[in-house]
């Protein structure tokens, strides 16, 4: 499952009344959830993440959607001004055979997208705690995207721009005609809000957020950092390398020399730079990418949080460097990352002119696992 | 054909591989040599102290910075054409 979300705050809050929650579950499933807090800024945010954190847990913990129910409607802090304790809510969980329930209350109606056509949901109601809950139970497809999105959403341009506002249909309408440009869970919340943002005239009236799960094939990647500590374990991590099923790299001159070496495969190493910054990528038979060491992982983190921030996939495609090149296919094609991180020194490196240590080296590939994590991905370190 | 390699590793592009490899194939056009020159890139030549580095056939070159490559051409790569 490939997961996305990004939030545009109301204008003038610091803080965002939506919250989501995204919890990986086994090895290829995925919990989500988003809430609407009442109002908006801190009081709001609190009643969403409240709602989030609470919904989650318990449902990952396998608890009855009823007793969820009750416990969020009984702990939920009641505001002041208005009497009331209230938080709409969506969930979706899907395991690694597809299988997914569907949870909401009050939110706008949940989107689910089969080859780029809306298809309805088998919901059922439900009276818990007083509150009309829906639920729906369905087997996913490969292809299947799921869209979930505040009112917010459809608010933009009430009165404005659209008598109406931005309806339902119109979000479907949307999503549907523009479906060829929307091949990942990052397109569809990057363009929806894109979307409201322009329809809001760039000040959003409501807190708008969006989220999208898309079911596809996992596509697990390697990336093999720096050499072994003992060169005795060289082939035991280039055979780690090798033996994964999606996307291989490599990142570092002398790595790449050692994966050479022990599999009897040449290393070219392009002439040309593409960014000055950033040093040119190599090939090699069977691996997909060899970037040079620590200067390109140093972009890479860079492009990370500047996506993480921005949530707009441009930022990961500004040139085809190394470091945008790696970031891309970390961040779209990837569904899981393994770090072989190597924690020999580079002797050539020990001198008082160089500014590269291993330990610089150590808290990127730390930081890039981190930012990743963050962005949904599951993430393993593997030091040797 | 003479076989020159730029070290593009970590260490030589901090010390100004790019400019260096730029460098080169301006000069080697001026100089009127380029078709008999195999100018390829390189990953770390265990020389990191002394960047960048080049080789030109066998024989390692330290500090090749933008400024060293046109008296590079000239003294050690050019003769080597006509050989």
């Amino acid at each position: 499952m490939d997961t996305s979300w990004a939030s545009l705050n109301h204008v003038g809050e610091e803080l965002c009344g939506d919250k989501v929650e995204i919890i990986k579950q086994d090895e290829n499933g995925v919990l989500l959830v988003l809430s609407d807090g009442l109002g908006s800024g801190v009081k709001a945010n609190i009643l969403a993440t409240l709602t989030c954190k609470i919904l989650s847990t318990m449902v990952a913990a396998g608890t009855d959607i009823r007793d969820v129910v009750e416990t969020v409607a009984s702990t939920l802090p009641v505001d002041k001004e208005r009497g009331v304790a209230y938080s709409t809510f969506t969930l979706m969980q899907v395991d690694g055979e597809g299988n997914a329930y569907f949870v909401e209350f009050d939110n706008p109606s949940l989107i689910l997208l089969r080859e780029g056509r809306h298809i309805g949901l088998p919901w059922h109601n439900l009276d818990i705690a007083g509150k009309q809950i829906r639920e729906a139970r369905m087997k996913l497809t490969l292809g299947d995207m799921a869209v979930t999105f505040s009112d917010g959403i459809i608010h933009a341009g009430i009165g404005h721009k659209i008598d109406m506002g931005w309806q339902q249909e119109n979000v479907i309408d949307y999503l549907e005609t523009n479906w060829s440009a929307l091949s990942r869970a990052a397109d569809v919340q990057h363009r929806l809000l894109e979307k409201t943002f322009e329809l809001y005239d760039g000040e959003p009236g409501d807190d708008c957020t969006v989220a999208a799960l898309h079911v596809i094939r996992p596509m697990p990647c390697c990336v093999m950092v720096g050499p072994p500590v003992s060169p005795a374990d060289d082939g035991s991590v280039v055979d780690d390398l090798m033996s994964c099923e999606g996307r291989r790299v490599i990142c570092g001159g002398t790595t790449s020399q050692i994966v050479s070496s022990y599999l009897g495969r040449e290393v070219t190493i392009d002439l040309d730079y593409i960014s000055p910054d950033v040093p040119p990528i190599a090939h090699m038979e069977g691996v997909d990418l060899i970037t040079e060491g620590v200067v390109t992982i140093g972009k890479v983190l860079e492009l990370l949080e500047r996506y993480a921030e921005a949530q707009d996939p441009a930022v990961l495609h500004r040139d085809c460097s190394g470091a945008s090149l790696l970031a891309a296919m970390l961040v779209e094609e990837c569904t899981s990352v393994r770090f072989l991180v190597g924690r020999a020194l580079n002797p050539a490196h020990q001198n008082p002119d160089m500014p590269i240590s291993l330990s610089i080296k150590l808290r990127l590939v730390k930081d890039i696992a981190d930012c990743l994590e963050k962005l949904g991905k599951p993430v393993s370190l593997r030091y040797c | 054909m003479v076989n020159v390699s730029i070290c593009v590793g970590s260490a030589c592009h901090m010390k100004g591989a790019y400019a260096t490899t730029k460098l080169f194939r301006e000069e080697l056009e001026k100089a009127g040599i380029a078709d008999k020159v195999h100018l390829t890139a390189s990953f770390c030549m265990g020389n990191c102290k002394d960047g960048p580095c080049a080789k030109v056939n066998d024989t390692l070159f330290h500090h090749v910075d933008a400024g060293r490559v046109p008296s590079l051409i000239a003294e050690e790569i050019e003769p080597l054409t006509r050989a």
